[in-house]
C-alpha cells in the first residue's frame, strides 16, 4: 500500500473511532446495536478488506500495513475484531479465495484448544488444518465465553460445521507462520494500547494532587512514567522492525518469522511492566471498573497471552539459537534492518 | 521520543562488516587481543587503535580534509558494533572517535581541526572527558573548576574526576565556570575548554575501579595557563554544548553490547544443556538486544541529520544499561547447574569481569535516575 493511502486509511479510521460510543460498546462486550453500527461504518469504508487483493475489492495492502492501520483500534480500546478480520481476509485472499464480507477471527493453529479471540463478536473463523485453509461460519450457540475475558473471547463447544470456503493453504503458511501473523497483530495492538496508557497516566498524575502538589512532581512517579515511556518506545520500534520484515518477506521465507517472534516477546514483556507502573501511579482509581485505564491494561494482559505469550516466543527464539552447530547471538542481532 | 527513524545498511556496509570481521578474526588468531567485557572502557591498546586508524576505521564520518573518511554514519555504526561484539581493545581511542572529535569538528578552530583530527583518525591521539568533579557528580552544574581570562588567554584551576583514560590521553575537554551563576540558574556562565594534558600544572592520578583496574582518574588543574583558542565553542554556552556531547555519548551500541562477549562465550556450553528455561532466557535477551539496536540506529540517523536527540539517547542508554545488567544476571541463571568442569577456559574470569562492572553500567555517562529525570522533563513533568 502506498504510504499516502495508508495515511488516508489511518485518518479515516481515527475519525470513525473517535465518533463511536466506544465505552458503551465495551460495556456490552462489543455486541449489540452500537457495535453493529460501528462495524457497518468500518465495512462501508472497506477497512476490514485492507489486505484483500484489489481485484477482489480490497485495498491490496500488505499484511504488515494492515496490522499497522488496524491496530489503531487498540489505541482507542475499541471492542471490535478489526485486526483479526483484516488478517484473516488478507490470508484468504492470498490463498486465492474471495474473502467473505464478515467479521472473522483466527483460530490458534498451534494451541488448538486455546480460546478463540472475539468469538462472540464474529460471524466466521479462519482455521488452518492439515495444510488447508478453511473459513467456517460461527454459531453463537456453540461458544462458551471465558469468564472475565475481554472482547468476547470464548471456546467452541463444537467444531464449526458450515464451511464457507476451503482452499489449499499457500505452502509458506505453516501453522507457525499463521500464528506469527496473528501474533504480530497482537504486538501492534499492545504497542498502540501502551501509548494510550502513557497518555492517561501522564494526565492523571499531573491533575491528581497529594501532599499539596501534583503526583507528577514526585520523583518516584516520574520514574514510573519514564519506565512506561521507554517500554512503549521499545514496543513501537519492535513492531516497526517486524512490520518492515514482513513487508520485505511477505511469504516468511527469510527473517520475518524471527522478527515477529522478537516483537511478540518484546511487546509482551513491556506490557507487564507498563501495566504495573501505570496502575501503581494511578493508585486505587486505576483499579476501578469505571476508570479508563483498565480498558487498556485488561486488554494488554489478554493480548500478551494470545497467539503465544512472550515466554513461548522467547523460548522459540532461544531454541532456534541453541540448536545451531555454532550457537551465537551476534549474527542475528546484527542482521540488516 | 518515540520516533526512531530507519537507518538502512547498504551493500557497501555489508562488505565493510565482512572486512571488519575478517580483521578481528585475524587479530584474535594472531594473539592481537583476548576478548574482554566492557572493552570500550577497560581494554586500551594504542597499537590496536593505530591499526584501526590505518584501515580508515576512525573518524569515519568526518570530512577528508581533516583526516576523516566522509563515510555515512551507518558505516561507523558497523565498525563500532563489531568491535564491541568481539570485545576488542578499543578503549584508547573510543572517546576521541565517539565524541571529542565531532565536538572539535563542530566547535574547534580551523587550526585545531587541522592538527588534532587527523591524529585522532590515525589512532594516535586520545582524549578524555572532564565533566564530573568531587563535589559535582549528577549535579553537574555545581562544578567549581573555573577559568579566568588573562592577557595571554585563560588560567584554569580545579579538579576533575572519573575521567576514563585521562592517564594515556593527550587532550581533555573540560567544563569550567567562566562567569557566575545568575541566581538559581547555574547553567549559565559555563564554558568548554580543549586542554592539552601535557601543559604544566596538570597532575593526573589513577583511581582503581571495583575490580582493581585503574581505568579512571582524578585530574588536578593548578593555575594552568591556556592559550585563547583553548576555549571550545562559545563562552557561556558550555552547558548546551555539553548536552550535545552527551547525545553522542549516550546512544551508541556500547550502552548495550558490553556483556555480550561473556554470553557468547557461554552459548555453546548452554546449548549442550539446552532446556525450555535456558532457551527462554536466550530468546528474551535476543529480542531485547535486537530492538535496542534498532533504536540506537535510529538515534545515529537523527545525529546524521544534524539533530541533537538528547531524550532519545537517554531512552537508549536507560534501557541499555538495565539490559546489560539483566544479561549478566540471566547468564548466571543459565549457567547454574552446569558443572564448572565443563566451562570453557576463560569463561569464569569473563563472567567475573562482567559482574564487577555491574554497578558502573547504570552510573557512568549519566545515572539511571538522571536519565529518567530527562525523560520525565521531556514529557512535561518537571
Amino acid at each position: 500500500m502506498e504510504r499516502g493511502t495508508l495515511t488516508l486509511v489511518t485518518e479515516g479510521l481515527e475519525r470513525i473511532l473517535t465518533d463511536a460510543p466506544l465505552e458503551a460498546i465495551d460495556e456490552h462486550a462489543g455486541i449489540g446495536r452500537d457495535a453493529e453500527l460501528l462495524w457497518a461504518s468500518l465495512a462501508e469504508n472497506g477497512y476490514p478488506r485492507l489486505c484483500v487483493s484489489e481485484e477482489n475489492g480490497g485495498f491490496g495492502g500488505a499484511l504488515g500495513d494492515g496490522v499497522e492501520a488496524a491496530s489503531l483500534t487498540a489505541r482507542h480500546a475499541a471492542s471490535v475484531p478489526l485486526v483479526d478480520t483484516v488478517l484473516a481476509a488478507g490470508l484468504l485472499s492470498a490463498a486465492g479465495c474471495e474473502a467473505p464480507e464478515m467479521r472473522l477471527g483466527i483460530a490458534d493453529p498451534i494451541d488448538t484448544g486455546a480460546a478463540l479471540p472475539h468469538a462472540s463478536q464474529l460471524d466466521g473463523v479462519l482455521i488452518l488444518t492439515g495444510g488447508r485453509l478453511q473459513c467456517a461460519k460461527l454459531q453463537r450457540a456453540h461458544i462458551t465465553l471465558i469468564d472475565k475475558a475481554e472482547d468476547g473471547a470464548g471456546r467452541l463447544t463444537a467444531a464449526p460445521s458450515e464451511i464457507l470456503i476451503e482452499a489449499e493453504a499457500p505452502e509458506w503458511l505453516t501453522p507457525q507462520a499463521l500464528r506469527a501473523i496473528a501474533a504480530l497483530g497482537r504486538a501492534a495492538q499492545m504497542a498502540a494500547a501502551m501509548q494510550s496508557v502513557l497518555n492517561l497516566t501522564l494526565t492523571y498524575t499531573q491533575e491528581r494532587e497529594q501532599f499539596g502538589r501534583p503526583l507528577a512532581k514526585f520523583q518516584a512517579i516520574q520514574h514510573h512514567l519514564s519506565d512506561i515511556a521507554c517500554e512503549t518506545a521499545a514496543s513501537i520500534a519492535a513492531v516497526e522492525l517486524a512490520g518492515d520484515a514482513l513487508r520485505a518477506d511477505p511469504t516468511m521465507g527469510g527473517g520475518a518469522l524471527e522478527e515477529i517472534a522478537i516483537a511478540k516477546t518484546r511487546c509482551g514483556e513491556a506490557a507487564s511492566k507498563v501495566s504495573a507502573a501505570a496502575h501503581q501511579a494511578h493508585g486505587a482509581m486505576g483499579f476501578t471498573r469505571e476508570y479508563a485505564l483498565g480498558r487498556f491494561t485488561r486488554r494488554l494482559w489478554q493480548w500478551q497471552d494470545e497467539f503465544g505469550s512472550e515466554t513461548e516466543w522467547a523460548a522459540y527464539l532461544g531454541r532456534s539459537v541453541l540448536s545451531e552447530a555454532a550457537p551465537s547471538l551476534w549474527p542475528r542481532i546484527s542482521q540488516p534492518i | 521520543m518515540f520516533q526512531f527513524p530507519r537507518l538502512e545498511f547498504g551493500a557497501d556496509a555489508d562488505a565493510l562488516r565482512e572486512e571488519v570481521r575478517a580483521f578481528l578474526a585475524a587479530e584474535r588468531a594472531s594473539g592481537g587481543f583476548v576478548p574482554a567485557a566492557d572493552c570500550w572502557v577497560s581494554a586500551a591498546d594504542p597499537e590496536f587503535s593505530r591499526k584501526m586508524g590505518a584501515r580508515g576505521w576512525l573518524g569515519m564520518v568526518w570530512p577528508k580534509q581533516y583526516g576523516g573518511h566522509n563515510r555515512p554514519v551507518a558505516h561507523r555504526f558497523v565498525v563500532t558494533e563489531e568491535m564491541l561484539a568481539a570485545g576488542a581493545p578499543v578503549a584508547a581511542h573510543w572517546i576521541a572517535d565517539r565524541q571529542t572529535g565531532s565536538h572539535i569538528l563542530h566547535y574547534g578552530t580551523q587550526e585545531q581541526r587541522r592538527t588534532i583530527l587527523p591524529r585522532i583518525a590515525a589512532g594516535e591521539c586520545f582524549t578524555a572527558i572532564g565533566m564530573s568533579e568531587p563535589q559535582a557528580g549528577s549535579d553537574l552544574a555545581a562544578i567549581q573548576t573555573a577559568a579566568t581570562r588573562t592577557d595571554t588567554g585563560w588560567t584554569l584551576s580545579g579538579r576533575k574526576i572519573w575521567s576514563t583514560g585521562a592517564h594515556y590521553s593527550h587532550y581533555m575537554i573540560v567544563l569550567a565556570r567562566t562567569s557566575p551563576a545568575e541566581g538559581r540558574n547555574r547553567q549559565v556562565g559555563l564554558s568548554q575548554f580543549l586542554v592539552d594534558l601535557s601543559l604544566p600544572g596538570i597532575d593526573i592520578s589513577g583511581i582503581e575501579d571495583l575490580g582493581g583496574t585503574p581505568h579512571f582518574n582524578e585530574t588536578l588543574f593548578d593555575n594552568v595557563k591556556l592559550p585563547p583558542e583553548a576555549l571550545l565553542g562559545v563562552e557561556g554556552d558550555g552547558w548546551a554544548q555539553c548536552m550535545g556531547e552527551l547525545a553522542l555519548e549516550r546512544s551508541g551500541p556500547e550502552r548495550f553490547l558490553t556483556s555480550l562477549v561473556a554470553l557468547e562465550k557461554a552459548l555453546p556450553l548452554i546449548a549442550r544443556h539446552a532446556d525450555e528455561r535456558r532457551a527462554g532466557e536466550v530468546g528474551s535477551i535476543l529480542a531485547n538486544l535486537r530492538v535496542l539496536r534498532r533504536m540506537s540506529l535510529g538515534v545515529a540517523q537523527m545525529l546524521e541529520q544534524g539533530e541533537s536527540p538528547a531524550t532519545s539517547a537517554a531512552v537508549v542508554k536507560e534501557m541499555g544499561n538495565r539490559l546489560e545488567n539483566d544479561i549478566v544476571l540471566k547468564l548466571r541463571a543459565m549457567l547454574a547447574g552446569i558443572p564448572k568442569g565443563e566451562w570453557p577456559e576463560g569463561l569464569d574470569s569473563l563472567l567475573r569481569e562482567a559482574v564487577l562492572h555491574l554497578p558502573s553500567n547504570t552510573l557512568r555517562g549519566g545515572t539511571t535516575e538522571i536519565l529518567r529525570g530527562i525523560i520525565a522533563r521531556e514529557m512535561g513533568m518537571r
